[in-house]
């Protein structure tokens, strides 16, 4: 059986779907969620999926009921900045004069926006994009550096024996 | 894995400094040169090194200015990079760090990456004018 995807909502927009482990970091007890199964939009904390994510996390202080215009500071859980692999999106747009390198800056470029509009599942996505880009972008020029390589001495040989 | 990359960088960088991709003809030419041929935004950055390595900076300046702008923007991001790093060890809040700091605000702005971005296809665009 494959593993259930999940919605959830972010300023009421819908946002997914994506796996349980890669919401945990920004799911709080009162995120929306839906997956297949639910019959309705339900707060993380309470949907059977996510529940157990919160089963120990203390009421907010001072006995504020939940809201969802909490204050940011009670559940303050933003996950760390994804990194943007802006290095290796330079190195290879400079060395590897390929236009894959630009595309990698391009997902850099989302990264840090997503990241700042809270969607922070959408930052991580882009944040892999980029380092994949980059990674073909150098990948596909040593192949095309080998090859010039293995013509160069073809060629050279071919040379010799005229 | 990073002992062997290092090895290879070494490696290269000596092919490059003895080997002038000019007049040497096994230096693969870039992808986009022979499909397009335009000049993209790193075509000439291994003449430039090769040029910056025997100490002709006008050459290389030459051959692609990019070459600077990409030493500064990775000098730039590495100087932030040591500063969240030192932050959290053990300098935090430490007011000696205000220029890395500055540098750090200057790559983590989410603007940075669009403007190397724009950067990167304005260059393309005016040097093939």
């Amino acid at each position: 059986m494959s593993e259930t995807m999940i919605f959830y909502a972010v300023g009421g927009e819908r946002r997914g779907p994506f796996t349980l482990e890669a919401i945990t970091p920004y799911l709080r007890p009162d995120t929306l969620v839906w997956y297949q199964g639910l019959s309705d939009w339900q707060p993380a904390a309470q949907a059977p999926l996510t529940a157990h994510l919160f089963a120990n996390t203390p009421p907010p202080v001072g006995g504020t009921p939940f809201q969802s215009g909490y204050s940011r500071n009670i559940y303050d859980s933003r996950p760390p900045r994804p990194s943007t692999y802006l290095v290796w999106a330079i190195l290879t747009t400079i060395f590897c004069c390929l236009p894959f390198g630009i595309v990698s800056i391009v997902y850099a470029a989302r990264v840090d926006s997503l990241y700042a509009q809270g969607l922070y599942a959408e930052a991580e996505d882009s944040s892999r994009k980029a380092k994949n880009w980059a990674i073909w972008s150098a990948i596909s020029s040593v192949i095309i550096a080998v090859i010039w390589f293995f013509l160069y001495i073809v060629g050279l040989m071919g040379l010799a024996l005229i | 894995m990073l002992t062997a990359g290092m090895i290879t960088v070494i490696m290269l960088f000596g092919i490059l400094y003895f080997h002038n991709p000019e007049t040497a003809g096994f230096y693969p030419q870039c992808p986009s040169k022979i499909l397009t041929g335009y000049d993209c935004a790193g075509c000439g950055s291994l003449r430039g090194l090769h040029a910056l390595m025997h100490g002709d900076i006008g050459a290389a300046w030459r051959f692609n200015p990019a070459i600077f702008v990409a030493f500064v923007v990775l000098a730039l991001i590495g100087v932030a990079g040591l500063h969240r790093h030192r932050l959290s060890a053990k300098y935090a809040g430490n007011r000696t760090l205000s220029f890395s700091r500055r540098c750090a605000a200057i790559t983590g702005h989410p603007a940075f990456p669009l403007s190397l971005l724009v950067l990167i296809v304005v260059w393309t665009i005016v040097r093939n004018l």
